[in-house]
């Protein structure tokens, strides 16, 4: 997790300058975390112009209410569930567009410019996969097995109980498992096939 | 989601007890396995034209609550029904801290992600009517003391009569 490099101010400092009026401290606490909450964002959306979206809103959010910030969690985790109930808010709005994929490869995210082959086609199979999964689901698996957040800290994150989470986290990796098994060789066809016949595909059911 | 699973799914009843556990411990290892892997995958790198963009967003965010906190010093009265005015918006949203943002899991408003009313500069039509009521309130006080001066006149025409 991003911290403060030595020197710097921590995260609640900063929090409370930018309740005290200062025009920067949140820009530098936005531009110290923002990696990991465009993670979420993105994982949780699965488009990047949703998670753009989102995260800008969440951002302006806890611009205006962060002189509400009591203290009683780490900043980070405030911040995560801002971007997270930004997230699913946003699906909700967009719920036609976020639960399944259509199997056509052009509506996977591009991956990143520079990088490697093999990082580049893992990350469109599991933003392929997360995308079969229900939002609530997703979250929890995002939180807990992709940024590494505790089963408790999560459950702070998402307001749900810590027995829901795991829930959620063991139901969601039983659904990617059939997606994601492939990447470790069981299948004959390899690391081509990233869509099960499950899953509805306009090419005809995965390939 | 419920745990009512097809009936396509049930476990056969005379399945051996030896086998089931060993299925069941080769299903938490595939589990394991995923959350390996998902834990494997890397983080994917903020776009630059997002960042910028939340970024400019930001600074007008701080631009506007400079010129709302500037127009409200300028003047006293102003600053005083501002400041009552968001004490009041404070207490509909408190505690607004972690619980508040918990309970907008269940659905806050559309623009709003975290269940609380945000704040913005004051739309005209509110400017206005503050204006008016500054002018009221600046009269107010003349009102009472000639009040005050008539009451004490009639007092003293009462005891001297």
């Amino acid at each position: 997790m991003s911290g403060p490099a030595p020197g710097e101010p921590s995260d609640v400092t900063l929090l409370r300058r930018h309740a005290d009026g200062d025009p920067d401290a949140f820009g530098l606490l936005f531009r110290r975390h923002s990696g990991r909450l465009w993670a979420v964002a993105l994982r949780i959306t699965c488009d990047p112009d949703d998670a753009a979206d989102a995260l800008q809103d969440a951002m302006i959010s806890a611009f205006r209410r962060a002189g509400d910030f009591r203290g009683e969690s780490a900043v980070t985790t405030w911040l995560h569930r801002i971007v997270v109930n930004a997230s699913l808010d946003l699906l909700r709005r967009r719920s036609a567009r976020s639960v399944s994929w259509s199997g056509d490869p052009d509506d996977l995210p591009l991956p990143e410019p520079g990088e490697g082959a093999s990082a580049a086609d893992s990350r469109i199979d599991v933003d392929a996969a997360l995308r079969t999964l229900p939002p609530p689901q997703r979250a929890a698996l995002v939180l807990v097995d992709m940024l590494g957040y505790s089963v408790a800290d999560t459950s702070a994150i998402l307001g749900v109980s810590e027995g829901t989470v795991k829930s959620r986290c063991a139901r969601g990796r039983a659904r990617l498992l059939p997606h994601l098994a492939h990447l470790r060789g069981d299948y004959p066809e390899g690391r081509n096939q990233t869509v099960p016949d499950s899953v509805p595909s306009e090419q005809g059911g995965g390939a | 989601m419920s745990g009512h699973w097809p009936p396509e799914w049930e476990d056969p009843e005379e399945e051996v007890p030896e086998e089931a556990e060993q299925l069941e411990a080769d299903a938490q290892a595939r589990l394991s396995e995923v959350t390996a892997y998902l834990a494997s995958v890397p983080a994917p790198v903020v776009p630059e034209n997002v960042a910028a963009r939340i970024g400019a967003a930001l600074a007008a965010e701080a631009t506007a609550r400079a010129d709302d906190t500037a127009a409200t010093a300028g003047s006293p009265t102003a600053a005083a029904a501002n400041g009552s005015a968001d004490a009041a918006v404070g207490d509909d949203t408190a505690p607004a801290d972690d619980t508040a943002v918990h309970e907008s899991a269940g659905g806050p408003p559309a623009g709003s992600p975290d269940g609380s009313r945000t704040l913005g500069p004051a739309p005209a039509r509110a400017r206005v009517g503050r204006n008016r009521r500054r002018r009221l309130r600046v009269s107010l006080p003349k009102a009472v003391g000639s009040l005050a001066v008539c009451l004490v006149l009639a007092g003293l025409g009462f005891g001297l009569a």
